[in-house]
């Protein structure tokens, strides 16, 4: 009989790698923006924070008699964040850990990690989806409503954060002697998922991220700049399904200037890995090990004229 | 898996108007997805002369909205003989709202918006219950509504769904939809949420009017966003101005807030903008939440309590829980129907270990 390799057994023709693959993570641009704040242990759960609302202008001088002018109001703005826990785990066997070739509660941790820091931000996106004002695109030419989002479209989002005092959350890259660059402007923040990215391509002025003059203050995440936003991506930007006047999925792109929303988390409560080995939690024979994550967030939009929702369509014109 | 069984648990009253039993939701507190959902009746476990079903249950490798149980014959007391039944549709289903299922879309032949009734007609209701959500999408004519959200108010199956916020709003538009698809959704439960406007009053304390239920609270403040073609461009001098919630209806039919605004002096009514118009381009008329308040006195719209009471339920919150879902397929077996206020009690359970092999 030969021996050849299909013959030998299994094992033989197999070789584990110990050098693991690379699983797949998902921007996180939604908490980009977001103003940090911590809630103290001890002191409730709903954060509060407040503003003094501006006060009329007083453009007329007063009279010889100078008589007293009526007083002003002083109005203050309450907003009020709730916290809330947020808890996984996985549960291995210590048989697993003792069989396995590559460092399995590694991974597991690695993981956790990865799904606490995805999940956080999610919930800033699913909140900003439900309270961000909405305007749609109109400017493009792809017959939807809302359109595909266009370069005016993006104009006037910069317009209504400046008619609203937003004040922007990147400084300019001023133009440098480098061929095939442009400055880019004074900007706002967009955050927006990557299905736009035809969209964003397509839009007349945008600039590449490798087309700024310095990309030594940009992230990974950032596409390119337009009439003064800058856009990042996310694999979980949001989208609204068949929400267009023809049935087309939404891109809900947020564009936010400073001081827009918050993420609140709370002190004894911040982001942490649970390591319990075998012998906790109702195991008499130490047959399991568990690994979780815990963290405490709130997040909220603390001013609703500083952040816009602009909606847009995905499909480019025919 | 650590040691996990019964996971929640309750009892539910089942609502029976006109010989059509609502949807009962109940929350079901675990992240963990139950893998075995029962339900069973209290009152009508050996009723006599009676016929009715008397319990049902699920469990995870059935579809969802299915479920087993068993019907009781109409007999004397405790006499009662039971038979095995099986629904496909509208019975147990489980979800979180973070994460909820995605329907298809239904198509509709007509929205009578001309009549300000908003009854879609619709061969085919699927599971639309009332006080679903659903969007209007693709619609032929009435494109001012097209992607659009409403809360359904009346269902009748297989003929129409009305959407009774809308037309409580009191809008009518210039000729109605002759087509167009339904699509019901499952929203997210993040607080507060912004709402499109069905309509708004010129009144001293203005009237905004929504497409369904609305989650805002007495003391709040919400924003408007009137875009220009939404009355003539009157109603841009309230825009982007902090308003505070006086009152709050959320009837059956009727979803509107009461506003310390004064929009009496507002040269044209709210109106939606035509059809055409809206083809060409146009934002929706929203409602956003904006900041927390002090809540009014009781019986009184407009004066602070006093000392005054802070607005607890106004907070941001992110309120998306796991629900499992009786549909009224459970209850509205022909012959063997449910009865208004019959009480059931319910149980979910996770499996310690699920085996789908035998030895």
């Amino acid at each position: 009989m030969t021996v050849s390799i299909s013959t030998m057994p299994p094992q033989i023709q197999q070789r584990y790698n110990a050098k693991l693959l690379s699983t797949p993570e998902r921007n996180l641009v939604h908490m980009l923006f977001a103003s940090p704040v911590e809630l103290p242990d001890n002191q409730g759960f709903i954060d509060r924070q407040s503003r003094y609302d501006r006060l009329d202008l007083f453009p007329v001088p007063l009279d010889d008699a100078q008589t007293n002018p009526p007083p002003q109001q002083l109005n203050r703005v309450d907003v009020d964040c709730r916290v809330r826990v947020y808890a996984t785990y996985i549960v291995l066997t210590r048989q697993v850990t003792i069989t396995n070739e590559d460092p399995v509660l590694n991974s597991a941790a690695a993981r956790l990690g990865q799904a606490m820091r995805e999940t956080q931000d999610v919930l800033v996106r699913d909140s900003l989806e439900s309270t961000a004002s909405v305007v749609n695109s109109v400017n493009g030419s792809n017959g939807d409503l809302p359109t595909e989002m266009a370069a005016q479209d993006v104009t006037d989002i910069f317009t209504l954060l400046q008619n609203n005092s937003g004040e922007f959350i990147t400084n300019m890259i001023p133009g440098e002697l480098k061929i095939g660059t442009s400055p880019i402007g004074d900007s706002y923040g967009c955050m927006l998922t990557t299905r736009m990215i035809p969209v964003l391509y397509s839009i007349s002025g945008f600039t590449r991220k490798f087309q700024y003059p310095n990309v030594d203050k940009t992230l990974s995440t950032e596409l390119g700049g337009v009439n003064n936003v800058r856009f990042f991506v996310s694999e979980q930007g949001s989208v609204t399904p068949n929400a267009s006047l023809l049935g087309n999925d939404v891109a809900n792109c947020f564009v936010a200037a400073k001081e827009a929303y918050k993420v609140v988390w709370q002190a004894g409560g911040k982001a942490r890995f649970i390591y319990l080995p075998p012998g906790y939690n109702n195991d008499p024979c130490m047959l399991r090990h568990t690994a979780g994550a815990s963290f405490y967030q709130g997040q909220c939009v603390t001013n609703d004229l500083w952040i816009q929702n602009l909606r847009s369509t995905m499909q480019l014109a025919a | 898996m650590l040691p996990y069984q019964m996971i929640a648990g309750g009892k539910f009253a089942i609502s029976v108007s006109g010989g059509v039993t609502s949807q009962v939701n109940v929350e079901c507190i675990s992240q963990n997805p139950p893998d075995f959902i029962i339900a069973r009746a209290i009152t009508g476990w050996g009723e006599a002369n009676d016929a009715q079903s008397i319990e049902w249950w699920w469990e995870k490798s059935m579809s969802q909205g299915t479920a087993k149980g068993l019907l009781q014959s109409s007999a004397a007391a405790n006499a009662p003989a039971v038979t095995a039944a099986f629904v496909s549709s509208n019975g147990i289903s489980t979800y979180d709202t973070a994460n909820p299922p995605t329907f298809a879309g239904l198509a509709t032949t007509a929205i009578t918006g001309t009549a300000g009734t908003f009854v879609v007609t619709m061969a085919n209701t699927g599971s639309i219950q009332v006080g679903d959500w659903v969007r209007l999408y693709n619609t032929t004519g009435e494109l001012q509504i097209a992607g659009y959200s409403f809360q359904v108010t009346a269902v009748t199956a297989n003929t129409s769904i009305t959407l009774g916020y809308m037309a409580s709003g009191g809008i009518t538009f210039a000729a109605d939809a002759t087509a167009g698809t339904v699509l019901k959704y499952i929203p997210s439960r993040f607080y507060p949420r912004w709402g499109y406007i069905a309509n708004i009053s010129r009144a001293s304390q203005a009237v905004v009017s929504f497409t369904g239920k609305n989650d805002y609270t007495p003391g709040e403040f919400i924003s408007l966003r009137i875009p220009n073609e939404f009355g003539s461009g009157a109603w841009s001098s309230i825009n982007n101005k902090a308003a505070r919630v006086l009152s709050v209806t959320n009837s059956s039919t009727v979803s509107s807030i009461t506003l310390d605004l004064d929009t009496s002096g507002i040269a044209s009514a709210f109106s939606f903008p035509t059809s055409a118009v809206a083809a060409a381009g146009v934002s929706p008329a929203v409602v956003v939440p904006s900041s927390s308040g002090v809540v009014p006195d009781s019986g009184s719209a407009t004066i602070a309590q006093q000392p005054p009471g802070t607005n607890l339920r106004d907070a941001f919150d992110n309120r998306n829980t796991r629900i499992i879902q009786f549909g009224p397929g459970l209850f509205d077996i022909s012959s063997f129907g449910g009865n208004d206020g019959d009480i059931w009690m319910w149980q979910a359970f996770k499996y310690d270990d699920y085996k789908v092999s035998t030895v």
